[in-house]
């Protein structure tokens, strides 16, 4: 839902189907290397996650490789926290990504369950 | 930037500073595991993600964790630590069919939430892991805060004069900082880094804000959404 909103107030037509295909452009500004570098960093190949940061900083910058690896970073803590606890998603969110949840399969994640059974 | 957004430098420096800080707290006894049990903790989250080949290994330093935790919190930590999107009700019911108590088991996922994040930056950035501190003497707080059942699968504290003690504010704050309130000291720590590492909730919903140089907010709210739906992260 933010991801939509803040592409919009860019002027940029996001395509959400990039955040759970990463064969799929985003449709923002950098995410062809963005994308990559979180899968890398998440990933288990060292050279992969080389090769990702210096397009990163190529394309975007030094001060973007920072950033981008403090927020996905922030987000590997948060997801393993809601993961874990079984936080249920607020329902003003649920109702907004109502109209591309099932679409992208995001409604199949294990963690779903936390949100969706008590609906 | 929100008026009221506190004005945070966003470096690779006060990233390094703040993530100093969260090795140190690593080594204090918390709210429920001693300082010993809290560095085993983090020893073996770097371990068994060092194995799954998602980060290097480090120097090893540290106590050993299977003679300071039990099987049963070794395990929690296992699986927070390299399996998140595998995550299910299991995890918390087989820990405390192993003894483990769900104030315990809290703390342990913030410990090894909180090490995920520190490692993953480091990694991110080609930067060295900033080495394990030895424990602190000392024993935990043992003070259980006034939490209630939420939807949560353990209880969590909404609101009053000891949220705002917990979350540093009044006003009710989103899940993800409130999951953590049985370990109160965790639950502080996940705020302040989401309010360096993100952003100050006050310029959540302001969507041409990004606290970052370097990303604009649609940058950012894309690798939050590609590392979260990798997670299989729903929230």
């Amino acid at each position: 839902m933010v991801l939509r909103a803040s592409a919009q107030t860019n002027g940029e037509a996001v395509d959400l189907r990039g955040i759970v295909d990463a064969g799929v452009p985003l449709g923002i500004a950098g995410g062809e290397v963005l994308v990559p570098f979180a899968d890398a960093l998440l990933g288990n190949d060292a050279a992969a996650l080389a090769t990702a940061r210096d397009a990163v900083r190529t394309t975007l910058g030094d001060d973007a490789v920072t950033a981008a690896a403090a927020i996905a970073a922030n987000f590997s803590r948060n997801d393993r926290i809601a993961n874990a606890i079984g936080i249920p998603l607020e329902r003003d969110f649920v109702d907004q990504a109502a109209d591309f949840r099932p679409a992208l399969g995001i409604d199949a994640f294990r963690s779903a369950r936390n949100t969706l059974d008590g609906t | 930037m929100p008026p009221d957004t506190p004005t945070l430098e966003r470096s690779a420096e006060t990233l390094a500073a703040f993530h100093e800080e969260e090795m140190q707290t690593f080594a204090r006894p918390g709210d429920w595991l001693t300082g010993e049990e809290r560095v085993a903790v983090v020893r073996r989250a770097r371990d068994v993600r060092a194995s799954a080949g998602l980060q290097p290994a480090d120097d090893g330093q540290g106590p050993a964790p299977a003679e300071v935790l039990p099987d049963a919190l070794l395990d929690v930590v296992d699986r927070v630590a390299v399996a998140p999107a595998d995550l299910e009700r299991g995890c918390l019911d087989d820990a405390r069919a192993g003894g483990v108590t769900e104030e315990e088991y809290v703390e342990t996922v913030g410990l090894v939430a909180r090490a995920v994040n520190v490692d993953v930056y480091a990694r991110g950035t080609d930067g060295p892991l900033p080495a394990l501190p030895a424990p602190a003497d000392g024993e935990p707080a043992f003070e259980r805060p006034a939490a209630r059942p939420e939807g949560a699968w353990v209880p969590t504290v909404p609101f009053g004069a000891e949220a705002e003690a917990i979350y540093g504010g009044p006003g009710m704050q989103p899940f993800i900082y409130r999951a953590l309130s049985l370990a109160p000291g965790e639950a502080r720590r996940v705020i302040a880094g989401g309010n360096l590492q993100y952003l100050a909730l006050d310029g959540f919903f302001e969507f041409d804000y990004s606290a970052w140089p370097g990303l604009n907010r649609a940058q950012v709210e894309a690798l939050a959404a590609r590392v979260s739906a990798l997670n299989g992260c729903f929230y």
